[in-house]
């Protein structure tokens, strides 16, 4: 029995594993990432591409922080595509198709050659705890390490488990079953039954992947390309630019021949027969689900996207399915488009566990154990974008406790992932959970074009962002500054600029173009878009921050870690059995949770203020 | 969020307003005296010098309203909050309780914290805290608080069910709609979901909107503005103005008595036409006009008098319109005589006791003063043709009169829920505003979460996923 000693263990090496390991490694920590299969680092479980609405947010967030992601699809983005540029200004996102070889290749490589950290083949099996005497609201155990497959013993300060799909993970394909966490590969089994006698609670969840196919099978005349944006805006705020060549996805459509065969075949989904019992996500339902949920509609989109440039595979999004292999052929060639293709991959449902993250701190450390934190799947979310900032959080919250630091926890004013982290631990989630726009109340301020103003401080303080970004941020802001300043002072016309600016019809640019001083200053896009969002909504934004700042005095409200609920009187034992299971850090975060009601509030107010107000009053 | 921040200045209305004929505003906290004090204007002063407990009498400025109320102040620490501590009393009008309370919340936070409605038992609660009343468990007071949150809680279901609760539900639903559509266009913008445009949100959030407004008519009488009509009733003593005005106002204001000079002071009555407020003032039986003398006048009575004249020429002064009542029975050239001397905007005259004329004089007096309106007030005869002339005189010279409607309110609803409809009204408008222009669609959103808010507020609804439950139950998602 071998046995190693580290301070940071990270569990998977998954989207949320890479950057809770790079963190904890890039901080200085020895650190070590335990996966089964060193090949497959930051492997694209599902669709190649990574950003979208509320994700292209928190990868520029992540960036800003000092996060691996952005740099890696700037790397490997073979289309690149800015959502809602004609819809809101404050509401653009950033998209790319990665090739998807090339971001694993990448990411490995990464992972293998950052100094302090260490890949390790292996399987964990268990956690190495030593019991802690019982204390309101803290920690029954104490990590000390992880327990493999094998025997063998990894010793560790503190871990972080990213296990994504593969706890107790089983593959569904019509009624066909297959342990694993992802097509060919294994799962693990003995995890999660061990951290559920340790006292967790455990839930199950589904997620559904749509069948792969041969690009040269597929008649691509009946299809309609779909380009990416010309020229390429690269995710990362210190990207040297895109440099792979750039290729269109293309679109074409179910029609009433795929429906019908869909629907004969009903019976046989794992789905509807109720073999799969874990919940699935709302946003992306199977094709078995849309066409019995909408089934007055007559077609459904299916989006073509390229797996990378030197790969014949096509990934059908819009597909997912866990039908049956011959069901799957019909569906599949019922489309004019994909009459003659050959599947490559069938499509096919995991089910796995998760641990309700109601279970966790904001730090992304357990309640229970002190040191074992979680991220990703495992908290109930899903996507690539997701399980990063979850791991990144959790890597750098680890370390931030070795070293008896302030911890790092994001607020829903600060960033999507401050809006991420809160709606964890306030309620388990019902689905799998994904970030969307709709999702932060403050969605004005967190813009893709300030992450880097709203963060990158942060990830500097860190350690994390190296001074050249910050001189280059500082650069920014001067330049942002800058121009409104001369905007305010310059006139055209006999109007001054930033009037003129503030006028529905012009953009920045149209301003610019009247002036020759403003032209001088040559803002960027991402300046550009600074400045014109800032003085055309003006109002808007200060009435954000307003209300921010009315948000922020019941946030500060702050909730001591071993406050007993079990001694308040008054309050309704729903509440008190809730408030004693989030343990929220605020009075503010308390209001949030579900059934705790005003008068809630008001008598734990007056248990938090007991001990001061009472000061010399006899 | 209720039943937080003890730095903040709390208020609450304690006798329920609509029915009762007084009500209180009870304010606690640092802010407490500076609020009112500052709507008291010159009165302010004396409100501030306040120590331990004194009562003033006090006018406060509410927008074009001078309303006179009495306040307690209660200073720290001898109050039953231990706080600074005001009690308003006032008239239990629900406008005027809806009126003061709005600009006693109207300001924005500041370092002194805010002033915002008493969360369930938090006047109770800020007494415990402060050492005032002596209750030995914390318990206790928990268990009040928490006895006062399920009465609210209770009112509040009852408040919401029924008529009221049905309305205010088909507006939430009607702006989680507008803001679903929007917050769909903006999540999945890759989605075959169909377009939203500006125009159809124009449609929709315009129609809730309408909807909130029409829902506030029916909640409450809107203030009285002081723009409505003054009509002023003047004559040679015993025309018949009093009489006039009692069978115009269809009840008996002024006494009425065949011995001239019985009225002395001004009597008012207020009557609607089309829409119109009108304002009946029949002043004491006389102008300032010479000739007229009065038998066997002490100096005391001539004391009075000449006070009559004064406010009698301060009436004139102010209307819009004098209605000359003139006895037909009497010496009506005289007294048409006598109307060319008075000063006024617009005169109109009005033959009174058309029904003890004999038919010869009448058509005389038809010859002399064409235009005249004939009236009886014993039979109640020609009333609705002089109300309409006399409003078609006015608009003729000042243009349209603004009219007030004058809805009986349907709903009895608290200030509360009227601040509420009045927030989800304003941060509708601003909606509109924004899809007018070029505002992106968050932008637009932001004003229609400001909506929703309100309204889950004024429900008790708790916010949750419902945008996102909306969209997926209705939107085929899922790329």
């Amino acid at each position: 029995m071998s046995e190693c000693a580290f301070d940071v263990l990270v569990v998977g090496g998954g989207h949320a594993g890479i950057e809770a390991a790079l963190a904890a490694a890039r901080m200085g920590m020895a650190t070590a990432l335990v996966t089964l299969d060193s090949r497959a680092i930051g492997r694209m479980s599902c669709n190649p591409a990574i950003g979208g609405l509320g994700k292209g947010q928190m990868v520029r967030e992540l960036d800003a922080l000092g996060g691996e992601m952005a740099h890696a699809v700037d790397d490997c983005g073979i289309q690149f595509h800015m959502l809602n540029t004609r819809k809101g200004p404050a509401v653009r996102a950033p998209r790319a198709q990665c090739d998807k070889h090339r971001y694993q290749d990448r990411m490995a490589r990464v992972c293998l050659s950052t100094e302090n950290l260490t890949v390790l083949e292996g399987k964990a099996e268990e956690l190495i705890i030593a019991s802690l005497g019982s204390s309101v609201g803290g920690a029954a155990y104490r990590l000390l390490g992880l327990k493999l497959a094998d025997g063998s013993e990894l010793r560790g300060r503190a871990a972080v488990l990213t296990n994504g799909t593969f706890l107790r993970g089983l593959l569904h394909c019509g009624f066909e079953q297959t342990k694993g966490g992802r097509v060919g590969e294994d799962a693990a089994y003995g995890l999660s039954p061990f951290l559920e006698r340790l006292g967790f609670e455990r839930g199950r969840l589904k997620t559904g992947t749509p069948p792969r196919v041969e690009a040269s099978t597929v008649d691509w005349s009946r299809t309609t390309p779909q380009p990416g944006d010309d020229p390429p805006v690269p995710f990362s705020h210190s990207s040297a630019g895109v440099v792979l060549p750039q290729v269109p996805c293309h679109i074409a459509h179910t029609n009433e021949e795929t429906h019908a065969a869909i629907r004969e075949n009903l019976h046989r989904s794992p789905m509807y027969s109720g073999v799969i019992s874990g919940i699935g996500p709302r946003y992306c339902p199977s094709i078995e689900d849309k066409v019995v949920r909408f089934s007055e509609k007559e077609r459904h989109q299916i989006f073509l996207e390229p797996e990378g440039l030197d790969t014949s595979w096509i990934y059908l999004n819009g597909l997912s399915t866990s039908l049956p292999k011959d069901v799957q052929d019909q569906v599949v060639t019922s489309v004019p488009a994909l009459k003659n293709a050959r599947i490559l991959q069938y499509g096919y449902a995991v089910e796995y566990d998760f641990f309700p993250p109601t279970q966790i701190r904001a730090t992304f450390e357990t309640k229970l154990v002190e040191g074992l934190y979680f991220a990703g799947q495992i908290c109930g979310t899903s996507g690539y974008e997701e399980a990063a900032g979850q791991g990144f959080l959790a890597g750098v919250n680890a370390v931030l406790k070795l070293r008896a630091r302030d911890p790092l926890i994001l607020e829903r004013s600060d960033a999507y992932l401050g809006v991420l982290v809160d709606d964890l631990v306030v309620e388990c989630p019902r689905e799998p959970y994904r970030m969307f726009t709709s999702r932060a109340e403050y969605r004005l301020l967190l813009r893709s074009d300030n992450a880097d103003v709203r963060l990158m401080e942060t990830g500097h303080k860190l350690g994390l962002i190296p001074a050249e970004s910050m001189r280059r941020l500082e650069q920014k802001k001067r330049q942002v500054a800058a121009a409104a300043r001369y905007m305010e002072t310059h006139r055209h016309e006999g109007k001054d600029l930033l009037r003129l600016l503030r006028q529905p019809e012009h953009s920045y640019r149209d301003v610019e173009a009247l002036d020759p001083g403003l032209q001088a200053l040559s803002l960027s896009d991402d300046e550009a878009q600074a400045v014109e969002v800032e003085a055309k909504y003006a109002t808007y934004i200060d009435r954000q921050n307003q209300q921010i700042e009315k948000w922020k005095r019941m946030e500060r409200r702050v909730i001591p870690e071993n406050f007993d609920y079990g001694a308040i009187k008054g309050i309704r034992a729903e509440s008190r059995e809730k408030l004693g299971k989030v343990r929220p850090r605020s009075v503010g975060q308390a209001s949030r949770i579900s059934g705790v009601t005003p008068a809630d509030l008001g008598v734990l107010i007056l248990y938090l203020d007991l001990p001061e107000r009472r000061k010399g009053v006899s | 969020m209720a039943g937080s921040n003890t730095a903040d200045t709390i208020l609450a209305v304690s006798s329920p307003p609509g029915a009762g004929s007084v009500c209180i505003v009870r304010l606690s906290g640092p802010r407490a005296l500076g609020r009112v004090a500052f709507l008291a204007g010159l009165d302010g002063s004396r409100i501030l010098a306040c120590r331990g407990f004194s009562e003033v009498q006090a006018s406060l400025q509410l927008d074009a309203l001078s309303l006179p109320v009495r306040v307690a102040v209660y200073r720290s620490p001898r109050s039953y909050t231990g706080e600074d501590l005001c009690e308003i009393t006032l008239p239990g009008s629900l406008p005027l309780v809806s009126l003061l309370t709005r600009r006693l919340i109207a300001s924005s936070p500041d370092s002194e914290g805010e002033v915002r409605w008493a969360g369930p038992g938090e006047f109770t609660q800020r007494a415990f805290l402060s050492g005032r009343i002596d209750l030995t468990e914390a318990e206790s007071v928990a268990q009040l608080i928490s006895a006062a949150g399920e009465a609210e809680a209770r009112a509040s279901h009852r408040g919401i069910r029924g008529e009221l609760g049905a309305r205010l539900r088909s507006l939430r639903e009607g702006v989680l709609e507008c803001l679903a559509l929007i917050e769909a266009a903006l999540d999945f913008p890759d989605e075959d979901i169909p377009e939203v445009s500006r125009e159809t949100l124009l449609g929709r959030v315009g129609e809730v909107k309408a909807n909130v407004e029409r829902l506030e008519d029916a909640t409450a009488l809107r203030v009285m503005t002081p723009s409505s009509l003054r009509v002023v009733l003047c004559g040679f003593p015993n025309a018949g103005k009093s009489s006039l005005l009692n069978a115009i106002c269809g009840r008996p204001l002024a006494l009425t008595s065949p011995v001239p000079g019985t009225t002395r002071d001004p009597v008012r009555g207020v009557t609607f036409f089309e829409g119109r407020r009108l304002e009946w003032i029949d002043l004491a039986g006389t102008t300032d006009t010479e000739g007229w003398t009065f038998g066997g006048e002490s100096d005391e009575e001539s004391v009075i008098w000449s006070a009559v004249r004064r406010l009698t020429q301060l009436e004139l002064e102010s209307s819009d319109l004098v209605v000359w009542v003139v006895d037909s029975t009497g010496d009506f050239r005289a007294s048409l005589a006598a109307r060319e001397r008075i000063k006024a905007p617009e005169i109109i005259t009005v033959f009174q006791k058309a029904d003890l004329v004999d038919s010869q004089a009448r058509q005389e007096a038809v010859l002399e003063a064409p235009e005249a309106f004939w009236v009886s007030a014993r039979e109640r005869s020609g009333l609705e043709n002089l109300v309409a002339g006399a409003v078609a005189a006015v608009e003729r010279t000042r243009g349209a009169v603004a009219r007030v409607e004058r809805v009986a309110p349907s709903f009895f609803v608290s200030t509360h829920q009227q601040l509420a409809l009045e927030r989800i009204g304003d941060a509708l408008a601003r909606a509109l505003g924004g899809l007018a222009s070029t505002a992106g669609f968050e932008y637009v959103a932001s004003d229609l979460r400001d909506a929703m808010a309100a309204l889950d507020d004024v429900l008790g609804a708790s916010p949750g996923d419902a945008v996102l439950d909306w969209v997926f139950a209705r939107f085929c998602i899922g790329k």
